[in-house]
């Protein structure tokens, strides 16, 4: 599996929906986006554009403003996992060979194994992050070690007792000063103030538009979005940010999904259950949450991504400002924080979304999150009486746990303990 | 008295750990820690006893209904303890967020174990003057709740006393690990996890006593060989406070020289300046000191472990790791990678947080040894 493939994949996707009979803007400015996105890694070297690697929670906005070439290998591995799982199974035997152990998360060892195999387009420099966690830092340290190329590292502070203050802010704003340097200096680009001022806008509102998908449409009953499309809607964010095509694509959805819902229009119009899903989910089999849909007449209505409450971000403030406060102030990433960060505008979203239940994913890579889900499970069942399933699998390998049984065990939670 | 009782001084302190500290603490509070990144001297000026929170080994079920399945096993360790209340002498609970299992472990000891203060560091993974910046910040911070929780003032003379005794015992520290770099050692690499060890749970001004000791004793000259000369390793990877995983190494025809150990000479290598200010001094000094992998980049710590490698002429690298330990386990191939590079032999083993299942680890081990040797 190439880049190639990756970009055919998406072409005949797009070709697919676009001779559907009734066309969906939305998703087709998806494809067409993922299509664009992959031609542009695919072509970057060829077109003497410098390729940085990146964690997820990067802002890319800095990158897209420099003219550079955004590429989260996690995602790529988990996106090949989709399409290509016997190559996902030889990476991670590649890594392991290369003394990488066996528990690290498995999206990360496959990356490993694709550095090692270089069968991925090679970084001019690399972008490390503190969150969301270990396993990612490890992972850079070793690519960063196989292509020794330069490497920066962003550390994102972590408060125990508060949502981030101005003094966070203002402190990761500065290493954002610092990574421009850095940026500039191993790639040669010079950074325009007022370029970065027009992608930091565009940003700014693409944002506010998936704060409301996320926030407040999928928060109506019925929801008016699948659990599938409230989470895969984030798939372009990580690469996107600060791209006039993904203001585009979120407006569009935004106002899409804004009106079926005042036609009070859904796509399951009778939901039994609101269910909630955190950690990671089988990207491999992503159909599972349709067959929760289709079978229990259940909804993912709540996911990390609107795991607890995100204020839109307003007008008027300096570029580094708008996108440290955009990083600093996204859930999915405080959910790495201590518990007792969190923990109230967890459950205050638990609450708002009328969640009949809470599924909890762990797999054995992921150290992540794994210890405070028994606190969550506690404080849902004590102070908001709902039941909670924890369940095992992995992000892309089926070997783990079978899609059959963890099937079977969220089937066994919704007909036997939540049944209403 | 012969150095080996003196060490058996020491092996009393370990054994006897929690008694020891609650002992140790006399009518001060006493202030649990974890991860190394707790700057001590702050606990220790505001007239308190810090005291190194760790486990026992033992089977650990309350741990696990709180924790998940994949949580290393010192912290299940740890959690273990707490949940039995083991440490219920403490008046205060402080952690480094140094890793994602420990962030987890802190969770769930803020919430199940109940210590009446409690409080998390957040280090940065890098050095910079902006993240030297962040973390001054974040001690000053703990040395202000820790004053405001308790009603305690930590002067800066306090503060200078209590850098003064701990230096000292960084020095006395360093001094015992150039007798294990010996041939034959006059310390074994057990010995010396022993010693510094049990500084963990004592009053630092009698440990640094107990450790004028036993150096003033080691140098007498006359001293018993620590065992017999064997294969000369390098010890790095998670963290050792279990004797018996050192001895296994040991017994089996190998001698630890030096060690890259958060609980061993990483510890001592350095000293906290203390000519300017100091509490400054002491975050920089936490956060600069010799690194272990959660900093980054890689490169400043292999290249020690290079020349540590190099100095002391060492035979082989063995790499341990705890299982789920994803800071150790992730970072295995870079070392690996560096470790051959140098043309040494690199063995890396997997272990719980107290021994189990040596019969299998002694074999890998011999099997090392032979290779080495050949
Ligand atoms: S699943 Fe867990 S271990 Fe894997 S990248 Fe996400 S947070 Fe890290
Ligand atoms: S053994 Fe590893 S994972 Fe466990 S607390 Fe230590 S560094 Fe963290």
């Amino acid at each position: 599996m190439k880049i190639d493939d990756m970009v055919e994949e998406f072409r005949s996707r797009l070709d697919y929906l676009q001779k559907r009979p009734v066309r969906v803007k939305s998703k087709e400015q998806f494809a067409r986006i993922k299509l664009d996105y992959f031609e542009e890694v695919r072509d970057a070297q060829k077109k003497g554009k410098s390729v940085v690697w990146v964690v997820w929670s990067v802002p890319s906005e800095i990158l897209v403003a420099l003219d550079l070439v955004v590429f989260i290998p996690e995602q790529y591995s988990i996106q090949m996992s989709t399409v290509s799982p016997e190559l996902t199974m030889g990476y991670i035997e590649l890594a392991q060979a290369h003394g990488m152990a066996d528990e690290i998360c498995r999206p990360h060892q496959s990356t490993t194994g694709m550095a090692i195999s270089r069968e991925v387009i090679t970084p001019d420099c690399l972008i490390s992050s503190t969150v969301p966690c270990d396993s990612y830092l490890m992972l850079f340290e070793v690519c960063s070690n196989i292509y020794k190329r330069p490497t920066f590292y962003l550390h994102i502070p972590t408060a125990a007792w508060e949502t981030p203050g101005e003094e966070q802010v203002e402190y990761y704003q500065r290493q954002l000063e610092e990574l421009i340097r850095f940026l500039e200096e191993h790639t040669g680009r010079r950074m325009d103030p007022a370029r970065l001022r027009e992608v930091a806008e565009i940003s700014r509102k693409t944002n506010n538009y998936h704060v409301r998908i996320q926030q407040e449409l999928r928060k109506a009953v019925p929801a008016p979005l699948t659990g599938r499309e409230g989470i895969s809607s984030f798939g372009i964010l990580y690469h996107c940010r600060g791209r006039p095509e993904a203001l585009e694509y979120y407006e569009t959805l935004y106002q899409e999904k804004k009106e079926s819902a005042e036609r009070r229009e859904a796509p399951l119009a009778e939901e039994k259950y609101r269910v909630g899903w955190v950690g990671a989910l089988p990207y491999w089999k992503l159909t599972i949450l349709d067959w929760m849909k289709k079978e229990h007449n259940t909804e993912v209505v709540l996911d990390i991504n609107n795991s607890m409450p995100e204020p839109e971000i307003e007008e008027g403030l300096e570029p580094l400002q708008v996108i440290a406060r955009r990083v600093l102030g996204y859930p999915g990433l405080r959910i790495c924080y201590p518990y007792s960060a969190w923990r109230e505008g967890f459950l205050h979203n638990c609450r708002e979304f009328k969640l009949d239940a809470m599924i909890l994913y762990g797999h054995p890579g992921c150290a992540n999150l794994g210890g405070v889900y028994n606190m969550m499970k506690n404080d849902l069942r004590e102070r908001l009486g709902i039941p909670t399933l924890t369940i095992d699998g992995d992000p892309i390998d089926p070997r783990v746990v079978s899609l059959e049984e963890q099937r079977r065990r969220i089937e066994d939670f919704l007909v036997t303990v939540v049944k209403k | 008295m012969s150095t080996r009782t003196y060490i058996g001084k020491f092996e009393d302190i370990v054994r006897d750990r929690f008694e020891v500290a609650r002992a140790e603490r006399g009518d001060r509070k006493a202030i649990g820690w974890i991860s190394d990144f707790v700057p001590l001297e702050v606990v220790y000026a505001a007239g308190m006893l810090p005291v190194r929170v760790v486990g026992t080994g033992g089977l650990t079920p309350r741990a696990s209904a709180v924790l998940y399945s994949n949580n290393c096993s010192f912290v299940c360790s740890y959690v273990e303890e707490g949940l039995k209340g083991t440490y219920d002498f403490l008046a205060g609970f402080v952690a480094a967020d140094s890793c994602m299992q420990n962030r987890r472990g802190f969770d769930v000891w803020s919430n199940h174990v109940k210590t009446p203060f409690v409080h998390l560091l957040n280090v940065p993974n890098s050095v910079s003057e902006l993240t030297r910046g962040f973390f001054r910040n974040e001690v000053r911070v703990f040395k202000e709740r820790l004053e405001e929780y308790f009603a305690v003032d930590i002067s800066s003379g306090s503060l200078s006393r209590a850098v003064g005794v701990y230096n000292r015992t960084r020095s006395l520290l360093k001094q015992l690990a150039l007798m294990r770099t010996t041939t034959p050692p006059r310390l074994s690499g057990t010995e010396a996890l022993v010693v510094s060890t049990a500084g963990t749970f004592m009053d630092p001004e009698r440990y640094n006593k107990l450790l004028e000791e036993l150096v003033a004793e080691l140098s007498r000259g006359q001293v018993e060989s620590a065992g017999p000369d064997g294969v000369r390793l390098l010890l790095v990877g998670s963290e050792v406070d279990d004797m018996e995983f050192v001895r296994l190494l040991e017994g089996s025809g190998g001698v630890v020289v030096a060690d890259d150990l958060c609980t061993g000479t990483r510890y001592c290598r350095e000293q906290v300046d203390t000519t300017g200010d100091l509490l400054g001094a002491l975050s920089d000094y936490y956060l600069t000191r010799s690194p272990c992998p959660r900093m980054s980049p890689a490169m400043v710590r292999l290249e020690r472990i290079g020349e540590i490698a190099k100095s002391l002429k060492v035979d082989g690298v063995i790499f341990q790791k705890i299982k789920w330990c994803h800071i150790h386990g992730g970072s295995c191939p870079v070392v690996k990678d560096y470790v051959e590079g140098l043309g040494l032999p690199f063995l890396l083993l997997e272990r719980e947080y107290h021994l189990a299942g040596s019969g299998q680890l002694k074999t890998r081990v011999e099997a090392f040894y032979e290779m080495v040797r050949r």
